[in-house]
């Protein structure tokens, strides 16, 4: 029997992305398509930082962050943006660091026409190139898709704005909260109809999830269709109706059945499901979720909890009634799960066959025994943070090569220049210290340099 | 169909639940050939998942069902026979791409595991959808949407404080990882058109969550930067004293007002007048209360709508908190026509959201509405050599 021994290279080898990204759509496509093997250049400016990738100011205050302990999207390591020998802060924000890997960080004012002509250059060469920003945003630079176009005719340009190239709310600014809010996962996601729940949480960010992956998988169809014609094209994912995607339920029904979700919380409109308190460490700390499908898994449920008195009741013998009483078998389910530890809950559950787990903070989820065996996490050392532990992939290949993260950890500001400049274009030493002397590329922000925000 | 980019790209979609149709939906959607093997008789979980159309439950008026499946043929398949089994491998001799979601083990029992398969289509991209994985202690263990976003999802930080942490929109969480499987399922299918060498995705809707960006990896790197857990927080916090969630005429609207536009928010709330009293700081927490009750009264004067054009009209950041019914109405999605009614043959026409991705001429199109239970038996089987009084056999033999 022949062996097949010929190994799989990088899918997206050779293939040049241009990110001009900000916040977390675009630089985690970026990524991404990083990963797959493509050589992801992202463009940033030292007059200028977009979005919140590597802070909320271009000069942060200590103060702001030493006492900020809530954890959350955006930190510094040890609550310092500056290290401890003098480390950039621009290069150890949490939020921007948890996705850019295998990313070519590159800087390059292009608002002058020095700076533009190598954009062009740059331009030319590659691929694709991405962007999320407001749809006024880069044709105010002079970067309208006719003039990529005019360039690198087979460009694949791909924009994703918050709400779209077109429509009233075109040039609508808002994070990531704020379209949530507006499309209505804010509402979804309350804890009931009381006048005190109408905002239960702020923050949910499906349209950057979303708006990545579909960026990614798009860059791909692109790539597919460039192949069959031969020529380059216009994407446009708007990244609300990405979101807008993965909650068809609240559409449909209003439009089938004329009927507004009612508020669901944790539980389901067929299943016996809640969230329960646990024991912790602390009081109101720990928590375990639990998904009684059926009359097999309750039970299973009751055979794992040992057939306590209340489980007999008759309002709990069917799965209706069940349904129909869940507040009082809530308050059984309580006072049992109280007395025991979450993870306890959940094996001892999945052991009968019952679906259950616990709601894991931060802290649990790095010592789980499961993702440890998986080897989920990947260490990753970078120049500014030191070493710690990064999140991984989606998804496991089996022969599929994907470029390591932790050889291309997150990129510093203008950390790849002389790659970009000198690598890929062909100045000489002389051209490229000139640029970084006229201040069109470095790698640290400017004394008056501005933020988006 | 030619000027779809996936067109041509045959899928088998082997699939019950969501995460694994909404994969297999993209492909659909933006061309490709897409099968959906059922079982027989019953069909796949999701074709039972209320909201039903008029709240009539049956096998094709589920909501999800006819949102999920839009383009896919749909035949019925008994994979424990062994003819069964036969046809299932005739399938795969010419698909590029097979999608399944059955417990970890199943498909080795079925004997139709990836080693078996790739011998019968070296180039096969076989993708595995399962709660934890095909290994680890998790292996075998039963979830929900839920309990993924518990155990994936940035679950503990969501909701208020002084409550319980609470799920986000219901399978919100499913249908994104969804979609984080369509980008791998591409990843890999662009290397194989390379070498022409299949591959095995193990994907794991858990690690999907700690993986993507709907805030878990900032959340993660936040804990490995300084040791603290992500709390859940008040949503009314505010940036010093200019309003986040504000109260109107009829209802909430979401701003975002940093000190640099401090000056213009209070213009715009008709108080620019009390710019000239110093202590009106954006900063100066003593005024938090007087402020609060100042902009409540303020507020109450206009609707959201109202107040999102005035302050976006000068580029600042207001958006209302819009229902369903807000959005379903909405001029700017209509515009858009983000929502497409799609013919059905016994419903009239069904109602849905479009794919995200759109070019033109566009390449996300609805050819045809979710298939009935085994729609395209006759079609499918005759196209693999078996004959109309064959499938009769295969049928009385519970093969079909």
């Amino acid at each position: 029997m022949i062996t097949n021994t010929r190994k799989k290279k990088l899918p997206l080898e050779g293939v040049r992305v241009l990110g001009f990204t900000q916040s977390w759509t675009g630089p985690f496509a970026g990524m991404l398509l990083g990963d797959l093997g493509a050589e992801h250049l992202r463009l940033e400016q030292i007059q200028y930082a977009g979005g919140m990738t590597r802070g909320l100011t271009s000069f942060p205050l200590r103060d702001m962050w030493i006492n900020k302990k809530f954890g959350r999207t955006m930190q510094y390591p040890d609550h310092e943006p500056t290290g401890p020998n003098g480390e950039y802060h621009m290069n150890r924000f949490s939020f921007g660091n948890c996705h850019l890997q295998n990313t070519y960080g590159f800087t390059l004012d292009f608002t002058r026409p020095i700076g533009m002509d190598l954009l062009k250059r740059i331009i030319a060469i590659s691929d694709i190139f991405l962007e999320n920003n407001t749809p006024s945003t880069a044709p105010k630079l002079g970067l309208t898709p006719e003039y990529l176009h005019e360039i690198n005719p087979k460009m694949i340009i791909i924009r994703a704005p918050g709400y779209g190239l077109s429509g009233p709310y075109t040039n609508w600014k808002g994070f990531g909260a704020n379209i949530e809010s507006s499309i209505g996962h804010v509402f979804a996601l309350r804890y009931s109809d009381n006048p005190e729940h109408a905002v239960s949480n702020l923050e949910t960010y499906s349209m950057d999830n979303c708006g990545a992956h579909s960026l990614a998988a798009a860059a791909m169809m692109g790539l597919l269709q460039r192949e069959k014609s031969g020529k380059g094209m216009l994407i446009e994912i708007a990244q609300a109706e990405g979101v807008m995607g993965v909650l068809p339920i609240f559409w449909m029904d209003y439009f089938a059945n004329g009927r507004t979700q009612p508020a669901y919380a944790n539980r389901h409109p067929t299943a016996i499901q809640g969230c329960y308190p646990t024991k912790g460490e602390k009081e109101g700390y720990d928590w375990v979720v639990i998904t009684i499908h059926n009359d097999e898994e309750w039970n299973n449920f009751c055979q794992a909890l040992e057939y306590p008195h209340w489980s007999k009741k008759q309002k709990f013998v069917d799965c209706v009634s069940r349904h129909n009483n869940q507040d009082e078998l809530d308050e059984h389910i309580s006072s049992w799960s109280r007395q025991h530890n979450n993870y306890a809950i959940m094996h001892l559950l999945q052991k009968h066959g019952v679906p259950a787990g616990p709601v894991l903070t931060e802290e649990m989820v790095f010592r789980d025994e499961h993702l440890l065996e998986h080897d989920f996490f990947i260490e990753e050392t970078q120049k500014w943070c030191g070493t710690h532990k990064y999140s991984g992939y989606t998804g496991q290949f089996k022969k599929t090569p994907r470029r390591n993260r932790a050889d291309m950890p997150a990129t510093g500001i203008g950390e790849y220049n002389e790659y970009v400049f000198k690598g890929l274009l062909g100045l000489s030493n002389e051209d490229y210290l000139a640029l970084e002397k006229e201040h069109y590329i470095g790698t640290e922000m400017l004394p008056d340099a501005k933020s988006s925000i | 169909m030619a000027d779809q980019p996936l067109s041509g790209i045959k899928v088998l979609d082997l699939t019950n639940h969501i995460t694994g149709a909404f994969c297999a939906k993209q492909f659909a959607d933006y061309g490709a050939d897409v099968i959906k093997i059922e079982k027989i008789g019953r069909g796949c979980h999701t074709r039972h998942m209320p909201p039903f159309i008029d709240d009539k439950p049956d096998l094709d008026s589920s909501l999800y069902f006819q949102y999920l499946n839009t383009n896919k043929k749909s035949i019925t398949l008994n994979l424990k026979t062994k003819t069964g089994k036969i046809i299932f491998k005739n399938l795969i001799s010419k698909a590029d791409i097979l999608i399944e979601s059955f417990s970890p083990g199943v498909m080795l029992k079925l004997e139709l595991n990836y080693e078996i398969l790739e011998k019968i289509n070296p180039r096969l991209v076989m993708a595995s959808i399962t709660n934890f994985g095909q290994t680890g202690p998790y292996r075998d263990y039963k979830a929900s949407d839920l309990v993924e976003f518990a155990m994936g999802g940035a679950m503990s930080s969501t909701g208020l404080p002084q409550l319980n942490p609470i799920n986000k929109a219901r399978d919100a969480c499913l249908f994104e990882s969804g979609l984080q499987s369509w980008y791998a399922i591409m990843g890999v299918y662009m290397g194989t058109l390379r070498d022409n060498i299949g591959d095995y995705i193990d994907l794991s809707i858990m690690e999907t969550q700690l993986a993507g960006c709907e805030r878990r990896t900032s959340h993660l790197l936040t804990y490995q930067y300084t040791g603290d857990i992500s709390l859940r927080v008040d949503p009314f916090t505010k940036i010093g004293i200019a309003p986040r969630m504000q109260r109107t005429k009829d209802g909430f609207i979401n701003l975002v007002i940093g000190p640099s536009r401090f000056a213009k928010f209070m213009e715009l709330i008709g108080q620019k007048d009390l710019l000239d009293d110093p202590s009106w700081n954006i900063f100066n927490m003593e005024k938090q209360a007087e402020a609060q009750k100042l902009f409540d009264i303020c507020f109450s004067q206009k609707t959201r709508k109202e107040w999102a054009s005035l302050f976006q009209n000068e580029g600042m950041i207001c958006t209302p908190l819009n229902k369903p019914e807000d959005i379903c109405n909405d001029e700017h999605w209509n515009d858009r026509e983000f929502f497409r009614e799609v013919n059905h043959p016994h419903f009239g026409t069904i109602k849905l959201p479009r794919g995200a991705v759109r070019v033109s001429p566009d390449w996300w199109q609805v050819h045809r509405s979710a298939p009935t239970l085994g729609q395209d038996n006759t079609e499918v089987y005759g196209s693999i050599g078996y004959s109309i009084p064959d499938q009769s056999l295969l049928k009385a033999n519970a093969v079909i």
